[in-house]
């Protein structure tokens, strides 16, 4: 599995969409709010579906029927195995640079 | 205006991506609360997605094809103003051979006529031999960039314009205008409207034409050296040597004497954008009557 950096600019943006529909499906406007929650910075519809459509060209998500003229997706389990190495990549990341930070 | 801009946007992207997230997209931009950065971020999004489709399609032939086609288009200008002059030159020598004295000092006015149709007919060839891409954009743009090269230019510069700011002002103007210009024409032609295309090409340029040169006067010449209420007249001025006395700085100057080349080398921009419009228009016509 290539990871998330494969998706080149798009890979923040696609955390963050990976981390929103870990919860569970969402539509665009449901993905926008919470990611505006969790980030402070709501992504704008250009970025969102540029992520969308990378995440789904790798299968880490995919698109459900459509619900009141909205399209919502879903993880696939490989987005949920992306997201999982990504998330302790970045754990073990921060381990690292806070345990330098306290020895220095 | 929203759905017009948001219309504008999705065009940009790539037909693929149009047609799958196009309405999703519509719908977040329709509902936004901060339209401007929203529509900002999809036409950024949706450009670098279009060059991207286009990279990842175009072979080695197509990028040279594509690259001579855009050279050619920058040199354009520059053979349309060496013509221009060169026409001229043997124009008056054979009008004083002909003892003609009156007509030799007549300036691009007598230019014109012969070579205009021919820039018509280069324009159509070109649009007809060369696969232009946005040919209502791309060829407005690098014509422009074509006069602007020559503009910016240490000492040949001056021959399309003594003040340069006013000239590369004035190309700036013509660019924008002529864009929505091929862009009219060839939506008019696009729906049949044919007779309607080619009066407002011929009235479009006109005024396109005139508006270019206000922008240089505007640009150049304070108001109590360029009279305003004489702006009209500036264009035609351009043209015809000797004519305009009293139009800038009184009867010291002639506005020709300050615009040079350049009101007859985007007048040839103007036909050469046109005929290229034209054909395209056609083209698109044929294929779309034939699926």
């Amino acid at each position: 599995m290539a990871g998330l950096a494969d998706l080149g600019r798009f890979s923040e943006p696609a955390l963050h969409i990976l981390i929103s529909l870990a919860a569970g499906p969402k539509h665009g406007y449901a993905m926008q709010d919470d990611i505006g929650e969790l980030t402070g910075a709501r992504p704008g519809p250009g970025t969102l579906y540029g992520a969308i459509r990378r995440l789904e060209e790798h299968a880490y998500i995919e698109a459900l029927p459509e619900q009141d003229r909205r399209k919502p997706y879903r993880l696939t389990d490989a987005g949920r195995a992306a997201l999982g190495a990504e998330l302790q990549r970045m754990r073990s990341l921060a381990a690292t640079g806070l345990r330098r930070l306290a020895v220095a | 205006m929203r759905r017009l801009l948001i219309r504008a946007v999705l065009a940009i992207y790539p037909p693929a991506v149009r047609e799958r997230y196009g309405d999703e997209i519509a719908g977040l931009l329709a509902a936004s609360a901060t339209p401007g950065r929203d529509l900002a971020d999809t036409a950024w999004c949706a450009l670098r997605d279009r060059v991207a489709h286009r990279t990842g399609t175009m072979t080695v032939t197509k990028a040279r094809t594509t690259g001579f086609v855009l050279l050619k288009l920058l040199v354009a200008p520059a053979v349309f103003g060496v013509v221009t002059v060169t026409t001229i030159m043997v124009g008056a020598v054979a009008a004083e051979t002909a003892g003609l004295h009156e007509v030799a000092d007549t300036g691009y006015v007598m230019a014109l006529p012969v070579i205009g149709p021919l820039v018509w007919l280069w324009g159509r060839a070109a649009g007809r031999g060369e696969a232009i891409g946005a040919a209502t954009v791309v060829v407005p743009v690098a014509l422009a960039l074509g006069v602007a090269a020559v503009a910016a230019a240490p000492y040949i510069g001056e021959v399309v314009g003594e003040n340069r700011a006013a000239a590369l002002t004035t190309i700036a103007c013509w660019c924008l205008g002529a864009i929505g210009l091929a862009a009219a024409v060839r939506a008019l032609l696009g729906r049949r409207r044919t007779v309607a295309a080619w009066l407002t090409g011929a009235a479009g340029g006109l005024l396109l034409m005139e508006a270019a040169t206000a922008a240089y006067v505007l640009t150049a010449f304070p108001a109590h050296a360029a009279p305003r209420h004489l702006a009209p007249l500036w264009y035609p001025a351009t043209m015809v040597n000797a004519w305009d006395q009293g139009l800038v700085w009184e009867a010291h100057r002639y506005l020709e004497d300050a615009m040079k080349a350049l009101p007859a080398v985007l007048t040839l921009c103007t036909v050469f954008t046109l005929a290229v419009a034209g054909v395209t228009a056609s083209r698109v016509r044929r294929v779309a009557s034939s699926a």
